[in-house]
């Protein structure tokens, strides 16, 4: 714990602040007066606005703030070294713990990992379902952060009823997977079980009707509100070039003007037969990169609705019996699927030496796997590149000469996990 | 006796550590096997021999089973082998082939 506010007793004179300049005021010291210096506070890692555990220790001026140091690590649980001592199957459901808010996009990268080392062709309906389910994520996360950077500022409403929509996704991820949140969904070679037709046509139904609407409404309370935009728009504006110096993906980087989407440059899945628009920020605010996620919703709806209309027939999983397990029904009629069965959820697959990485465009940026396999059934080496990290390196110079009440919206804005950024 | 019954009672025996009762359930010219591979125990007598050098070795040796299915044919045990209390124990797949009510061959899937 750092020191609580110091050196404050009677009168105070500002230094180093501009804040009276063109008036006629005396700045001479009178008797009494006593100069304030700079105080450090932390914000978090209990601060309900650090978004889970952030702890940044700020240097004040007053509510100016002139140096932020965030302190990461407190939610670091060795997820990168656990991934080394189980089989490639069993790793997976770690990927749903890192980013929490978007589970299938976490796995999305891993799955792609392996395919690509193995060489392993995915069936075309598990590549519709794929990008369905990641899309269905990616409105997901949204509703959760749009949601949440809207309480940060101070409306309470818009957060209550796109928390419905929230609610929505997760359901259908229960009846694809059947768990909410922690779905294991993803699997090598394509997707764990089909989904029933009902399903499709309920997502289909929502996007049509309940998502535009309830969304539209939510949003229209806040996204030309005055006070909203009072509380973003010129808030830790960041440059195209300073952008990309720092490394930013996803929303961040769109958000300052630069239309890089990993879906559009590097497809994946079913990305490439999708139609959909990159949006992009002009001023490059915490109010840009609020409305590309707020438009990046509706571009997702698109691709969920393209998806379900083409979604092909077929196969969801490779049928390369040595990575995906046998359906159960075979296995009580063939020895050999039994064997398969027992040989994949015992030892688990090998996969051939060599090295990969695959990024995604997850709905927080560009969430990479660097995948090391020296050909056993367990990664000789698992390295994550979650997108927080870079963003958060940032907090300095964006938060730098903002006021302290402006950091709940910068870092609301920036959308960040600790599940993710810590590992 | 069904099929079954027999597999697990063989492996009673054999968490009894008794191989003369263990081989008694199979044929004259039994064998244990890799799955589709090399022989490890020809014939009732090499089992025994076999099962008996392991028993000696291993005098805690335990099996449990965890599953047992019956697939035409064959009978297939899902099993937690321990060694000893103090070795981890490990998962293998047993599958036995029958001539009559005795069995014949015993392959292994590890």
């Amino acid at each position: 714990m750092t020191d609580a506010p110091q050196g404050y007793s009677g009168a105070v004179k500002h230094h180093g602040s501009d804040m009276f300049e063109g008036y006629p005021v005396d700045t001479a010291n009178t008797a009494g007066d006593q100069a304030v210096t700079n105080y450090t506070i932390n914000f978090g890692p209990q601060h309900p606005a650090a978004h889970g555990v952030l702890r940044m220790v700020m240097e004040l001026d007053g509510e100016i703030i002139e140096r932020v140091d965030p302190h990461v690590g407190l939610l670091h649980r060795g997820t990168e070294k656990l991934i080394e001592y189980k089989t490639y199957l069993q790793a997976l459901p770690y990927f749903d713990r890192l980013d929490y808010c978007s589970p299938l996009g976490m796995e999305h990268s891993y799955v792609l990992a392996i395919e690509k080392l193995l060489d392993l062709e995915v069936p075309a309906r598990a590549q519709y379902l794929r990008t369905m389910f990641a899309e269905l994520t990616r409105i997901c996360n949204h509703m959760l952060n749009i949601g949440s950077h809207v309480m940060d500022v101070g409306a309470m409403t818009p957060n209550l009823w796109i928390f419905e929509l929230r609610e929505d996704c997760l359901n259908f991820f229960e009846r694809a997977s059947g768990a909410r949140m922690h779905s294991a969904y993803f699997r090598p070679g394509g997707v764990h079980q089909d989904v029933p037709e009902k399903l499709l046509y309920d997502i289909g139904q929502w996007c049509d009707t309940r998502l535009p609407k309830l969304f539209g409404d939510a949003m229209s309370l806040v996204i030309d509100n005055r006070i909203f935009k009072q509380r973003n728009v010129d808030i830790a504006t960041v440059s195209k070039e300073d952008a990309l110096a720092w490394g930013f993906s996803g929303p961040m980087i769109r958000g300052s003007g630069i239309p890089w989407d990993i879906r559009k440059s590097q497809p994946y899945d079913a990305y490439a037969q999708m139609e959909f628009d990159i949006p992009v920020g002009t001023r490059g605010d915490c109010y840009d990169r609020f409305m590309v996620r707020v438009q990046e919703v509706y571009q997702s709806q698109r691709i969920i609705l393209q998806c379900i209309n083409a979604m092909p027939t077929g196969p969801i999983a490779s049928l390369d019996r040595k990575v995906v397990p046998p359906k159960r029904g075979e296995m009580k009629q063939s020895m050999e699927s039994l064997i398969h069965h027992f040989k994949l959820y015992t030892e688990g697959f090998h996969v051939p030496a060599g090295e990969v990485y695959v990024a995604t465009e997850s709905p927080k940026g560009e969430f990479g796997v660097y995948l090391v396999s020296d050909g056993t059934n367990k990664p000789y080496r698992c390295k994550i590149r979650p997108t927080a990290f870079s963003h958060l390196q940032a907090m300095d110079m964006m938060s730098k000469g903002h006021m302290l009440a402006d950091t709940t919206a910068i870092i609301g804005a920036i959308d960040v996990v600790f599940g993710e950024c810590d590992r | 006796m069904s099929r079954l019954a027999i597999a697990e009672t063989m492996i009673a025996h054999y968490n009894a550590q008794d191989a003369d009762a263990y081989v008694a359930l199979m044929t004259d010219d039994a064998a244990e096997a890799g799955y589709r591979g090399a022989v490890v125990r020809d014939g009732k007598e090499g089992v025994r021999e076999g099962l008996k050098a392991m028993f000696a070795e291993f005098p805690q040796n335990r099996a449990e089973i965890l599953s047992g299915y019956t697939l035409g044919d064959f009978v297939v045990l899902h099993e937690k082998v321990a060694r000893s209390p103090e070795v981890d124990p490990f998962e293998v797949m047993s599958i036995y082939s029958f001539e009559g009510d005795k069995v014949s061959r015993v392959e292994f899937v590890r």
